[in-house]
């Protein structure tokens, strides 16, 4: 078995555009999921039963389906109701859905975690609700939240390559087609393995720099 | 659209014959990595740098990569460079196993770590065998930290095992597939599949629940 890098040299422009796909995807995923899991988040302490116990229902089904089953659903189910849209949108569609349920709960954690004094502060000084969401709960909590959501990031980076199975051309998918053209595995696989370490690294050197910046003085 | 659930009278039996596939899969790794992940965590909070480092590297290595691409490594890759022959289901075992191992691995060292540090000086004082203060001390009191994640990635692994359809399993999900395009009814196959998922998880969580009541959180062993 040899190891030879020229074919990853000459695929290269086809790897590239797969990395691409992917860096989209996770970077969408990210961006809709974190204001919507935040609201989750917030829905699931609500004092209001109805909102908590939704939100509660949303997490937990969600939590319990693989996100495979998920992105099917987004596939084949959306065309069969008659809403027609590409492979990267029905993807990006499911991931949301998955991501935004599992951080939800990571930032509940860290809201939870903001001492219960600081509730009961802001209920005695009269604070409106949303100013003290955004002037107390969140700047106390986001250190906290940190940890938790950049884990969330490098899985989510991860999951991506689950829309390889849903016609998604992305680094994987790219990775397999030269697989299956070639019938050399390993070098297209080391290549797509040594990218998602990369890009995982990279996530977490974005983290040492936002830890450091969102410290509590 | 209609809702018609009769697709489940003419391909049920087909798709649920996935589910062998699903478990034997879900069995194998959970069995096979239990004992490895222990070993790992040791390893991963070794004295000795000759254990701690390799450990180190290869769980950083291994978490970095998706599973999916871990399965295809384990179904293109390993039979060349070893040189034999696997059948998907065997490589799918491998490859999450492998997997799994650090995961859980990681896992059982953040255990370890949360035992007081007063215990181990304590076991050097009394002179105790390393391996009998590990069963009776350490574990033991490691068990109440290690029992809530090691569920829930378990729970990722039964989920995770729909994965393995994409290296030729004929695992629950591929047959859920398979039967999609052959009726066209995604919503009524899908439902079901997920209500089998949803049992599966459930039988976790009580396993998870008997587990927290027979190891307390101060690590007594109640009868």
């Amino acid at each position: 078995m040899s190891f030879d890098p020229t074919l990853i040299v000459e695929a290269w422009p086809q790897l590239m555009r797969g990395l691409e796909t992917t860096v989209w995807l996770f970077l969408a995923v990210m961006i809709l999921c974190t204001p919507l899991s935040l609201l989750v988040a917030l829905a699931r302490l609500s004092r209001r039963r109805w909102l908590s116990r939704a939100a509660g229902t949303y997490v937990n089904v969600i939590r319990a389906l693989p996100l495979l089953v998920i992105l099917f659903f987004t596939f084949y189910g959306l065309p069969s109701l008659g809403i027609f849209v590409s492979p990267f949108t029905a993807a990006l569609g499911g991931m949301v859905l998955v991501t935004t349920a599992y951080l939800a709960e990571d930032l509940r954690a860290g809201l939870m975690a903001v001492p219960r004094g600081q509730f009961e502060a802001a209920d005695a000084l009269g604070l409106p609700q949303a100013r003290f969401v955004r002037r107390v709960l969140i700047p106390q909590a986001l250190p906290i939240m940190c940890g938790p959501y950049f884990t969330r990031a490098i899985v989510t980076v991860k999951a991506t390559s689950i829309a390889s199975l849903v016609a998604v051309s992305e680094l994987t998918s790219a990775s397999m087609a030269k697989v299956t053209e070639t019938y050399r595995a390993m070098e297209y696989l080391a290549f797509a393995a040594v990218a998602y370490i990369l890009l995982s690294a990279l996530i977490a050197v974005v983290q040492a720099v936002v830890q450091r910046r969102v410290r509590l003085p | 659209m209609d809702f018609d659930l009769s697709v489940w009278m003419t391909r049920g039996p087909y798709i649920l014959r996935g589910l062998y596939e699903t478990l034997v899969l879900l069995a194998g790794v959970l069995v096979i990595s239990a004992p490895l992940a222990v070993l790992t965590g040791l390893a991963l909070e070794a004295r000795s740098r000759w254990l701690r480092l390799p450990a180190l590297g290869l769980s950083w290595l291994i978490r970095g990569v998706p599973p999916l691409i871990i399965l295809f490594i384990a179904y293109y890759v390993l039979p060349v460079v070893l040189d034999i022959r696997m059948d998907s289901l065997t490589a799918a075992v491998a490859g999450f196993v492998l997997y799994n191992t650090f995961i859980m691995g990681e896992v059982v060292a953040a255990g370890l770590r949360s035992v007081p540090k007063g215990q181990h000086e304590a076991i050097a004082a009394a002179g105790l065998p390393w391996f009998r203060s590990l069963r009776r001390i350490i574990l033991p009191q490691a068990m109440p930290t290690i029992i809530p994640p090691y569920v829930s990635y378990s729970m990722d692994m039964v989920k995770g095992t729909a994965l393995a359809g994409a290296i030729g399993v004929t695992e629950m999900v591929t047959r859920a597939n398979q039967a999609i395009v052959a009726t066209n009814r995604p919503f009524e196959i899908l439902i079901g599949v997920a209500i089998i998922y949803g049992i599966i998880d459930a039988f976790l969580i009580a396993l998870q629940m008997w587990s927290e009541r027979r190891w307390d959180h101060k690590g007594h062993l109640s009868a």
